[in-house]
């Protein structure tokens, strides 16, 4: 192997690894996602290089597929960060650690019938502007006088 | 040592537990093998350092020295297995790929996401250039293209849609960076020891059992853009094709996950 294709794959390695290592540390979902497509540029790198090693095309063309489903991936990584983005109002992976639904709660202990206690009635805030509900006056009726003009 | 080996022996024989003495020979094997290959051990040790020192973390004032860390790892990485640059693509490459291995260790650090986005758009730039050095113009500028020009953008975009004032909580704490930086360093020095020990030169496909003739590259190729239109459209016909109905797929399904814009409802006129 020679020389500069091994230094052509190292850079390559070095690249997938530390993509790697970003992908599984980084709680940021955007730069989760550039560190896995910094692994597929490593990948393309070592890809290219055995391309120009073998002195054939097929390296550079699997290079274009990958490079195509690299594209086709991030346009569905937007669409799914945008939505789950919607939901939480966050970026942060570990918002979504448990993806399972919440456990059913047990249903509440049976609430013991209360003696029904007679009609209360509350003092009621008045909206404003208008005149305050009072209870009812009790209107003296006026004196039935003979002398009524 | 033989002291430990009698003692352990004797132990083994007192408690009956035949593991010591197999698990001291594993360890003492381990140590012995590490010392023989310290050389090729040390980049990824210390880059599993640098990394561990650099990842966002509260601690601000080890920065300098994960860098000093990183720097040395590369050095060394260099030393073992370049040559020295005599020509024009050897300095190129020891450029491109000083860049790219910073540019990505920048990516991965960096606690603010804006700037882990340009370092991202630096690394495709370095490795377009040694596309480029590998006698790939098309690809270099579809790398550009696609991952610097759009990728990135839109990301950036996102980015700045949900920005926090200042970095937020999320971003200033990275999860298990010792965890994390240890599996990197192994898989590193897997990687590493695979490409040193494969010392069996490449075999030949005799031309009659080639399933893709006309990908070779010909003697008087006038330009690799034309060896590379040769191929799509002969050998991998098919699988550009499908690529085009994937690109028709995924577009298709994005517009379908991502969430549509809400309609304001016109709330209805209240009673005063």
């Amino acid at each position: 192997m020679t020389s500069d294709l091994l230094g052509y794959l190292i850079v390559g390695s070095v690249l997938f690894a530390l993509g790697a290592l970003g992908f599984l540390t980084r709680r940021n979902v955007i730069v989760a996602f550039l560190s896995a497509e910094m692994m597929l540029l490593g990948v393309t790198l070592n890809l290219v290089a055995f391309s120009y090693e073998h002195s054939d095309y097929q390296g550079q063309a699997f290079t274009a597929i990958v490079l195509t489903v690299a594209a086709c991936e991030a346009a569905l990584a937007l669409a799914l960060v945008s939505a789950l983005y919607r939901m939480r109002r966050t970026l942060d992976l570990t918002a979504w650690h448990e993806l399972g639904e919440p456990e059913p709660e047990a249903p509440p202990p049976p609430v013991e019938e209360e003696a029904p206690q007679p009609p209360q009635h509350f003092p009621r805030l008045t909206p404003a502007g208008k005149p305050p509900q009072t209870a009812p006056l009790e209107v003296p009726q006026p004196l039935e006088t003979s002398s009524h003009v | 040592m033989i002291g430990t080996f009698f003692m352990l022996e004797f132990l083994d024989s007192i408690t009956g537990l035949p593991s010591l003495v197999g698990a001291a020979n594993a360890l003492t094997a381990l140590g012995e093998w590490i010392v023989d290959n310290r050389a090729l051990l040390i980049p990824p040790a210390f880059g599993f350092v640098a990394l561990y020192l650099l990842l966002p973390r509260e601690l601000r004032t080890w920065r300098p020295v994960g860098i000093a860390f990183g720097v040395v790892a590369l050095g060394v990485l260099g030393f073992l297995f370049g040559s020295p640059a005599t020509s024009l693509s050897g300095v190129l490459f020891y450029l491109f790929a000083g860049v790219a291995v910073a540019a990505a260790a920048a990516t991965v650090t960096f606690p603010n996401p804006i700037y882990s986005a340009l370092s991202f758009a630096l690394v495709t730039l370095s490795v377009s250039g040694l596309f480029v050095l590998r006698g790939a113009m098309f690809l270099a500028a579809t790398t550009v293209i696609i991952y610097a020009g759009a990728i990135v953008v839109t990301f950036l975009f996102i980015i700045m849609l949900s920005r926090h004032p200042g970095n937020a909580p999320y971003d200033r704490h990275a999860r298990e960076p010792f965890l994390a930086s240890l599996a990197a360093f192994l898989l590193l020095s897997v990687l590493l020891f695979t490409l040193v020990d494969w010392r069996q030169g490449f075999v030949p496909l005799p031309p009659s059992l080639d399933p893709y003739p006309h990908s070779r590259v010909l003697k008087d190729e006038p330009s690799p853009l034309r060896g590379l239109g040769r191929t799509f459209f002969s050998d991998y016909l098919y699988i550009v094709e499908l690529a085009g109905t994937l690109l028709l797929v995924a577009g298709v399904g994005a517009v379908a996950i991502a969430p549509r814009r809400v309609r304001m409802q016109t709330k209805p006129p209240t009673d005063n």
